[in-house]
């Protein structure tokens, strides 16, 4: 799930860039730092929504004996954050025999064998290796690159990673044919 | 799913137990913790007794207690296994009672349950591991994915039952050294560029984030092995290189992925980086898996490993991915390379010393500047040293200039990227080491030819001599060719010939395994078919079968095959010869066989001559028929005593040239013996006693060649020399011109070239020292030349460093991350900025993620 939540992050600035837009560099400082990481408390961070302008920036304050500035940056940031039920879209990046692997944007979901439809089965002889059905009516195959929907089942959050499961044996799961 | 159910017991230290009651019923929802039975137990307490006085007057009592089994987990219960009442003693503990869990946690990603989702990484005193359900990785290319042995036999069976089906076994290869060889040395572009023939099945890649390009060749018949391989085998690749390294190569070696798809395992997933286990892609069942490596040892000698010969095109590289590896234990024996030097005609001036090495041909040349001896002798146990020294000094030199070369490149790397970083470390020591064997040679000559054979007699002592001296002989020639070719701003490069045939015989091999499974297979099926279960036959035991009729019968000794200070027992060629059947000896005894021999001049050969029954056979034989999996004739690989590769008899002659020199010149040429009749001459000749006159000659020998008697030697010998000479007869008077022709013999150089350590020589040999002195000289510049360029490389690190400083102009905080530990925590101190309740809404949603 995505939402808008105000962070905080800490940055310190060289002298060398104490400079009239030294915002500039504080912004783009945030965006490097933040964006793209991922906490175990808030999720991904996907994007940081305030600019230059917008940013609170704290008074910068000069730390003994080193001579950067510290600076508080209070900003607005989109993060993802999964949740055990909530359905997702992804695509498949690697199938193996035990299951299939879907990015769902930064995170990575496992799909056990177990928790997809019996009548897809693994195929190694496929080039590249698929789940596939073989009825005629409705032929479906997960393979590398193929669009799933995913529904969460379970997620176990890391300091710095986030885990999750996922079953396409649910209800509207599965291959998302394109239209 | 149908489960198994967790089965409890009652803890051992509680028996015997008697039964008392139930506390729930079999089909009940159970969570975990919950109470199941309740039973009774003696428990020993210390007790005073009532009469006790003393302090000592504790008594042990017996005291029944009441204590309730608790579940370990949640789930339902399945059933009670005993009755109210019953009594469970220490012999017979038995299962008390089933529990069926919802969810057996058989797969598990990164602490999560891969079936029900839930985190397996939470424990309590009371309960069961989960993450010890499932402790096997499985999967090729995923980390952390793990399942349980149930689950993996599962898998396998499935797969195997597959395989049954296509009639194909499993193949695990190695990348590197056998399937292709792959360096990083930048020279080889410029030879490709070339339009060198061997060139041709070099191939180049770059990996993602580095600037570094590999260059990879592929065995000679690899495509059509492939090609072939794949119709009979399942090919999985396991490699010691990195994800990437091992996808860029894959691609390669198969660019439409037919072949290997996605069945690649590297480093990055195999979890050990010094060993290999066919239990990391077959957990349960290895009967169907054939196991083809360059390297033995990784797999301690698995029995369903074909050991492959090491692919060694690119000289002086290696494997490039055995970093972590134990050190290879056996120097090489055999290189498929021919050796030739460069030729003179064909020398191109080259300006820049990185590109010295790059001057590489196919054909043998014709070269004035080499000994023909240097040629010739290829392939005996000296032509090993040479090639050892060829192999490791003359790239050495140019690796010296690739550090250079490798450094601009590395450069624009980003340094703290574990994978640049670790090139240039390897550069550095694989420099080193080969530095190491730079100086090493000549004391290792020493040790090992000393000790080749207990000599007992003084002629043999003397054999033994003329070998070891000879033998420095080879070696000092070597050194002056390098020099001579240093000094021509040129390299005596291993030519990189491309004769490697192993692939054409492993595919043979492997196809010979296949047949007979599948034979074995069929005849099994046919028979069990009666009695149900399926029987399946073991590679196993058939690959070790198979192997062991090849050299059956054969009783082998070594001689100078393995270096004296390995272990016999647990050298590759010793191991090898007996997986393929044959016994092997340590000593002479009356099974032997066959003699094989590195050497003709050492005591065991002479033995095994006089012995007359045994097969006296070169290292070839032994190699070829393990790698053709059929007996060669020993007749093509005798080791013949005219051959001229035979270093004994190139020995004795050496020996003899100067001495013929010496008594017939004189006696042909001088006025003075003109005079005499021919039979007197032959009188003299026969009357002289040669035994003697060799015996001195030997000890001329010796104590020139001894190395601690260097500086003194110079004049002495020179006169000595001619003194005993001239009491060869008095009829031969040694004249100044056949004295300088002695001087100048390759004999006398080897004697002299020991003298390198001390700059000011005998005045009146300047001819010859100055031959020395270059010798020496460019011996120590090329030394000091290479520790100057570690020194360089040292500074141009830390040069790099300065520079991405100076450069960073952008990512000022990243050098200073390391003052500010919160720097990476964002929330600190979030509540004392949001008291807004919308944001403490979200934030307890966040925090109770899946309520």
């Amino acid at each position: 799930m995505f939402f808008i939540k105000k962070l905080h992050h800490t940055i310190q600035l060289h002298p060398a860039f104490f400079t009239q837009n030294f915002e500039t560099y504080l912004t783009e400082k945030l965006y490097k730092d933040v964006e793209g990481t991922c906490t175990g408390r808030f999720g991904y961070v996907i994007a940081v929504l305030d600019t230059n302008e917008t940013l609170e920036i704290s008074q910068g304050k000069v730390i003994p004996s080193v001579g950067l500035a510290e600076f508080e940056v209070a900003y607005r940031a989109i993060v993802f954050k999964p949740f055990k039920g909530e359905v997702v879209d992804g695509v498949v990046s690697q199938v193996n025999k035990m299951g299939f692997f879907a990015d769902v944007g930064p995170l990575q979901i496992f799909v056990s064998s177990h928790l997809i439809p019996q009548d897809l089965k693994f195929d190694p002889a496929k080039n590249p290796p698929c789940y596939a059905n073989n009825s005629e009516d409705s032929y479906a195959v997960i393979e590398k690159g193929t669009h799933v929907r995913i529904k969460i089942v379970g997620t176990r959050f890391d300091a710095t990673d986030i885990f999750a499961i996922g079953t396409i044996k649910d209800d509207f799961c599965g291959v998302v044919t394109g239209s | 799913m149908s489960q198994v159910p967790v089965l409890i017991k009652i803890p051992m230290e509680h028996l015997p137990a008697t039964i008392c009651n139930f506390l729930v019923k079999p089909g009940d929802k159970i969570a975990k913790s919950q109470s199941l039975l309740s039973y009774e137990y003696k428990k020993t307490i210390q007790k005073r007794s009532a009469l006790a006085t003393e302090e000592s007057e504790y008594m042990d009592v017996l005291t029944p207690q009441i204590e309730e089994l608790k579940s370990p987990t949640e789930g339902e219960l399945e059933q009670f296994h005993v009755k109210q009442g019953e009594t469970i003693d220490r012999k017979n503990n038995k299962v008390v009672v089933g529990v069926i869990e919802p969810c057996s946690h058989s797969i598990q990603l990164h602490g999560l349950c891969a079936l029900c989702g839930t985190d397996i990484t939470t424990t309590d005193h009371n309960g069961i591991e989960y993450a010890q359900r499932a402790t096997i990785s499985m999967a090729h290319n995923v980390f952390g994915l793990t399942v349980s042995l149930n689950e993996a036999e599962r898998l396998e069976k499935e797969t195997s039952r597959r395989l049954l089906e296509e009639r194909k076994l499993s193949l695990i290869v190695d990348l590197d050294q056998t399937l292709i060889h792959a360096t990083i040395d930048p020279t080889v572009e410029e030879w490709i560029k070339d339009g060198n023939d061997v060139a041709e099945d070099v191939r180049k890649f770059t990996l993602p984030d580095s600037p570094i390009v590999y260059y990879i060749k592929l065995r000679p018949g690899l495509k059509e092995f492939l090609r072939s391989v794949s119709k009979i085998y399942e090919p999985h690749i396991y490699t010691m290189g990195t994800r990437n390294y091992a996808s860029a190569v894959a691609n390669v070696i198969d660019p439409d992925n037919t072949i290997f798809n996605e069945r690649i395992l590297s480093r990055d997933e195999s979890g050990s980086m010094t060993q290999k286990d066919i239990r990391r892609l077959f957990p349960c069942d290895n009967s169907m898996v054939v196991v083809i490596d360059d390297r033995a040892d990784v797999w301690s000698w698995s029995p369903n490993l074909i050991k492959v010969h090491p692919y060694d095109f690119f000289v002086g590289i290696g494997d490039i991915n055995d970093t972590y590896l134990p050190k290879r234990p056996v120097p090489q024996t055999s290189i498929p390379m021919v050796i030739v030097s460069e030729d003179d005609s064909t020398h191109k001036e080259i300006p820049d010393g990185a590109d010295l090495n790059n001057v590489v041909e196919k054909e043998p040349a014709n070269n004035a500047s080499i000994d023909e001896n240097n040629i010739s002798f290829n392939k005996d146990e000296n032509s090993k040293e040479k090639e050892q020294n060829n192999e490791v000094n003359s790239p050495e030199i140019a690796e010296e200039n690739n550090i250079k070369n490798d450094k601009e490149v590395l450069r624009d790397v980003n340094i703290s990227e574990e994978k640049s970083n670790r090139e240039p470390l390897k550069v550095n020591t694989e420099n080193n080491t080969s530095i190491d064997a730079l100086l090493k040679p000549v004391q290792n000559n020493k040790r090992s030819f000393e000790e080749i054979s207990d000599v007992d007699n003084v002629d043999e002592k003397s054999a033994k001599k003329q070998q070891f001296d000879r033998n420095e002989n080879n070696e000092i020639k070597d050194l002056d060719q390098k020099v001579s070719f240093i000094e021509q701003k040129s390299i005596s490069r291993p030519m990189l010939a491309d004769n490697d045939t192993e692939l054409p015989h492993l595919l043979k091999a492997l196809e010979n395994i296949h047949k007979q499974y599948y034979e074995k297979y069929d005849s099994l099926q046919s028979n069990s078919n009666s009695n149900g279960t399926p029987m399946t036959p073991d590679v196993t035991n058939l690959i070790p079968q198979m192997k062991s009729q090849v050299l059956k019968g054969v009783n082998i000794l070594f001689t100078h095959v393995i270096p004296t200070n390995q272990k016999r027992e647990s050298s590759d060629i010793w191991i090898l010869a007996k997986e393929f059947g044959a016994e092997c000896s340590a000593n002479w005894n009356n099974e032997v066989t066959h003699l094989v021999a590195g050497d003709r001049g050492t005591e065991k050969v002479r033995e095994a001559n006089r012995k007359g029954d045994v097969y006296i056979v070169r290292k070839e034989w032994l190699d070829e028929s393990i790698k053709k999996w059929a007996r060669q004739l020993e007749k093509d690989y005798t080791l013949e005593p005219n051959s001229p590769r035979d270093s004994e008899t190139s020995l004795i002659s050496e020996v003899d040239k100067p001495l013929e020199l010496i008594i017939e010149t004189p006696s042909g040429t001088d006025d003075d013996d003109a005079l005499l009749s021919p039979e007197i001459r032959m009188e003299h000749y026969e009357s002289t006693d040669w035994r003697s006159a060799l015996n001195e000659v030997d000890e001329l020998l010796a104590e020139s060649g001894d190395t601690s008697a260097l500086d003194e030697s110079e004049t002495e010998t020179e006169s000595g020399g001619r003194k005993r000479l001239k009491r060869y007869g008095d009829v031969l008077e040694v004249d100044d011109r056949n004295a300088k022709r002695l001087k100048q013999s390759p004999l006398r150089q080897s004697i002299t070239f020991n003298n390198d350590d001390d700059d000011d020589e005998n005045e009146s040999e300047q001819a010859f020292d100055k031959v020395k002195k270059h010798e020496s000289d460019s011996f120590y510049s090329e030394l000091t030349f290479d520790g100057g360029a570690h020194d360089n490389e040292a500074d141009e690190v830390e040069q790099d460093y300065e520079d991405e400083d100076a450069d960073d102009d952008y990512d000022y905080g990243d050098d200073d991350e390391d003052y500010d530990p919160g720097n990476q925590s964002d929330d600190e101190g979030d509540d004392d900025f949001d008291d807004d309740e919308y944001v403490q809404l979200f934030e307890e949603n966040l925090r109770q993620p899946n309520s």
